[in-house]
């Protein structure tokens, strides 16, 4: 496997990527620059799975965010497929954009209240030319991400977390994706349900030749889902290898606190 | 139609007022077929007659039979009120779908351009119009339209802003769908549930608006006749001609509350969770 | 002696028509001193049973069974038939309550220190100087750093694990001898939920608190609570002491959440249980376990299984329990 995906062509490359917000409080009134991502350089190939390892605010959903094409880099650049996303026409980045696919932590959020899942594979489906008939499609949709095909007539609200998550990666798997970003896939999902997405995602990575860029603060899932790991720390990555290497022998303090944190058993 | 009956039935508010309100629109068009009398016919020999069995409500002051009068002025008080709403809400809608949209200056020039128009003393600048004479239902529209969509357009853009920054439109916009279906298909109907709401509340505030007018006798001008016009036709003898403006005042207070009670069902119904009919 | 004893608790909500039994014949008891980990996964009730007893469930919802509070002066109160009077004295005074939300548990519009300081001056009646001294101490001793800083910020200046400290020092104000937790870590990430876990195992020493921890996390559970209960879809499956589950674990579904826990701590794969949890509206017929259960037979399906005890504090709902012993 370390052979194959060392042969494979890089698909995101991210260089020397910043991006700074102007914060702003109303009450008492102060401006305020914050340094989300100071400085950061990475690239995944192709059936890769690359982690960024932090805790909240440290500034890795920024970089998801910024390769989605939502939040504007500051200074750096996002390539993918050779292609800088931010310089793109709007009609370039729209052809683009469906080959990124963003998998969110809050997982009810990202689904339209008012759509069955039918309607919501669909309209990912449209947005793609597809040679199949809808229906079948979004059937096999739904069983490659092991759900009954009865459930297609739901409304968001009528389906469980678990089920809610992989009808967004079903909507993600419709428009033939390159690149799954996933931005705490299972942290607010039950302990079984969790394990279920994280198997899901590990078979559709082998199915689909997927690459992931997972954002998460769970040593733990992490190790499951990814062949490197970054450990970022206030916008800048402060260790990063292999994931088995890192997590063995970790050199920086920081990743041995995380490490230590995923063990409760030592408890003060 | 099936459906829509069930839709009805599944909230009690919606229930009653939609019966309220179904049995005014129907007793405003149909009745003036149905009774003997014109609105605007007089009978000086019978004005001022008391309640009784061929004048049901009694007559006014030139003889007019007042249930004639009411039924007529159901239809003139409820399509100006309709109207008005539909032209305000269209209004309102656009400008706040723009400004939410397109932000920046133009968001801020027509916020302002709300807040100039929610500040204006609507009444006072409607009765200058009309009382320098140029009164007619169409102007009362307009007049009524024109100071109302401010709310909406308020409520628009603030809903929109909140559901542009959710992640089920962010993921709508990594499928590369267009910015007008990502406005029309989902965030337009998302904010329409807080829309409908807000106008159906809106046509019993224009009702009474229009009532009140048309009681200073500057809105319907005779021989046309509103709720309002009725009302104030039995203020020269309010106790002695009484049932003048209680009649006419039970209709406008009846749908007004028809059409409340309407807003509160329609809030229930239409939140995605809601699970009475599914 | 027994602190809190809960007997077939029962809890329907009738809000849409027809009744759904969200809890169904829990019973546990919980000396003083003591740590319960309730486990489960969402939907499976453990939320409302944290509401049934401090006594504020929605107003569609209604209770039935004994749940028998023993307050610090040795009065005992039942929390279903007490009345709202009673209760206001017992929440915050002698139950304490954290929530998984802190941010939104806590009024966006006062000032942390206010809200703390607030709830010091009615419960405790001192007056406000000294109030205010007291819960800046109050924010120490939950591990803020700067707490004259926090002392003045709103909530939502805060980031999530120091609003569920904030949140944590609200509970203990009124020195409750019992604090319901309820998962009060989910949300906070890897670092910050180990941090908070230590502040609460610490404060319980020290206070000599009882607590009902809710989680989804079994490592959670097993590393701190003296008795474990299992809720699956409003059922008590399994209910026992820490260690004797976490060696002998009788029920299936315990079974399979062990499993998993400690094939992620071991860096293996973990087998998930299959399908998802059974509904509360449309749940299965017999034991509400069986349609994702590996040794279910045909009477799973038919019939209700009843509590075995399995040793004096060990009791599983299962027709064929493990081996145990």
């Amino acid at each position: 496997m370390q052979a194959g995906t060392t042969a494979s062509k890089t698909l995101l490359e991210v260089q020397d990527l910043r991006i700074v917000y102007q914060q702003k409080d109303t009450f008492p009134a102060t401006d305020q620059t914050v340094h989300a991502v100071n400085g950061v350089s990475f690239s995944i190939r192709q059936g890769e799975s690359f982690a960024i390892v932090g805790r909240s605010g440290c500034g890795k959903t920024s970089i998801a965010m910024s390769a989605l094409g939502f939040v504007k880099p500051s200074a750096g650049t996002i390539s993918f497929m050779g292609k800088n996303i931010w310089q793109l026409d709007r009609k370039e980045l729209r052809r683009l954009r469906p080959l990124i696919q963003p998998v969110f932590q809050d997982y009810g959020n990202s689904l339209n209240p008012r759509m069955t899942v039918n309607k919501i594979i669909t309209e990912a489906l449209l947005a793609q030319p597809n040679d199949q008939t809808q229906l079948d499609a979004v059937i096999q949709l739904l069983d490659s991400v092991g759900l009954d095909s009865e459930i297609r007539w739901r409304f968001p609200h009528q389906l469980s977390g678990g089920q809610k998550q992989r009808i967004n990666i079903a909507r993600a798997l419709a428009l033939n994706p390159k690149l799954l970003i996933l931005d705490e896939p299972v942290s607010s999902q039950d302990l079984s349900a969790g394990v279920q997405l994280i198997e899901l995602l590990n078979r559709l990575k082998q199915t689909y030749e997927l690459s992931y860029l997972l954002i998460s603060h769970n040593l733990s899932i992490v190790r499951l889902l990814s062949d490197r790991i970054a450990i970022m720390k206030d916008g800048v990555f402060i260790e990063r290898g292999p994931a088995e290497t890192l997590l063995q022998h970790p050199s920086d303090n920081y990743t041995k606190e995380l490490i230590d944190a995923s063990n409760l058993t030592n408890l003060s | 139609m099936k459906r829509i009956v069930n839709i009805i039935c599944s909230d009690k508010s919606l229930y009653a007022g939609s019966i309220l309100i179904g049995i005014i629109i129907i007793f405003s068009l149909t009745g003036p077929f149905l009774s003997p009398y014109n609105y605007s016919s007089q009978n000086l020999s019978e004005a001022l007659q008391s309640p009784s069995i061929s004048h049901p409500l009694g007559t006014d002051y030139y003889g007019r039979d007042v249930l004639a009068r009411i039924m007529h002025g159901g239809q003139i008080t409820l399509g100006i009120a309709l109207l008005a709403t539909t032209i305000a809400v269209l209004i309102g809608m656009t400008i706040g779908l723009i400004s939410a949209f397109v932000g920046g200056w133009l968001d801020r020039i027509l916020m302002r351009l709300v807040d100039i128009m929610l500040g204006f003393p609507k009444l006072f600048i409607i009765l200058l119009v009309i009382g320098m004479g140029y009164s007619s239902i169409g102007l009362i529209i307009l007049f009524l339209a024109i100071f109302s969509w401010m709310e909406i357009a308020r409520i628009v853009r603030s809903e929109v802003l909140v559901i542009k920054e959710q992640l089920y439109i962010k993921s709508a916009e990594a499928i590369g769908l267009r910015r007008r279906r990502i406005i029309f298909i989902h965030i337009l109907p998302n904010v329409m549930g807080t829309i409908i709401v807000s106008s159906v509340l809106l046509i019993s505030t224009l009702i009474l608006i229009e009532s009140s007018i048309s009681f200073l006798g500057l809105g319907v001008q005779p021989p046309n006749a509103s709720w309002g016009t009725i009302l104030t036709e039995g203020r020269i003898d309010p106790i002695g001609t009484w049932w003048i403006s209680v009649f006419s005042g039970i209709f406008i207070i009846a749908a007004i509350i028809g059409f409340n009670l309407i807003g509160d069902g329609l809030r229930n119904i239409l939140d995605p969770k809601f699970t009475g009919n599914s | 002696m027994s602190l809190l004893t809960v007997e077939n608790l029962s809890v329907i909500n009738s809000s849409s028509g027809r009744s759904i039994s969200i809890l169904k014949n829990i019973s546990f008891s919980l000396n003083s001193g003591e740590t319960l980990a309730v486990i489960g996964e969402t939907g499976s009730g453990k939320s409302m049973l944290c509401r049934s007893i401090i006594g504020l469930l929605p107003p569609c919802f209604s209770c039935s069974g004994n749940i028998c509070y023993t307050s610090s002066d040795n009065t005992k109160t039942s929390i279903i038939s007490a009345e709202e009077s009673d209760l206001l004295n017992i929440r915050g005074k002698e139950i304490g309550v954290v929530f998984q939300e802190a941010v939104a548990s806590l009024n966006p519009v006062i000032r942390c220190g206010k809200q703390i300081t607030d709830v010091l001056y009615v419960k405790s009646k001192i007056d406000k100087n000294k109030a205010a001294k007291q819960a800046r101490k109050l924010l120490e001793t939950v591990g803020l750093s700067e707490p004259e800083r926090i002392f003045h910020a709103y909530p939502h200046q805060l980031s999530g694990g120091m609003a569920q400290r904030v949140a944590l020092a609200l509970a203990i104000a009124g020195e409750p001898q019992l604090l319901i937790a309820d998962e009060p870590s989910s949300s906070l990430d890897s670092i910050s939920k180990k941090y908070y876990l230590n502040l609460l195992n610490r404060l319980k020493q020290e206070n000599n608190l009882t607590l009902i921890l809710v989680t989804h996390d079994v490592d959670e559970a097993l590393s701190f609570a003296d008795n474990i209960l299992v809720l699956y879809a409003g059922n008590i499956s399994e209910y026992g002491k820490t260690g004797e589950i976490q060696k002998a674990p009788a029920h299936p579904y315990t079974k399979a959440l062990l499993n998993i826990a400690h094939a992620l701590k071991e860096n293996d794969l973990p087998t998930p249980i299959p399908g998802e949890i059974s509904s509360l509206t449309n749940p299965p017929s017999g034991c509400r376990f069986h349609p994702r259960c590996p040794k279910a037979q045909d009477i799973c399906r038919l019939k209700e299984p009843s509590s075995i005890d399995i040793s004096d504090y060990h009791s599983v709902r299962c027709f064929f329990p493990a081996d145990t012993m």
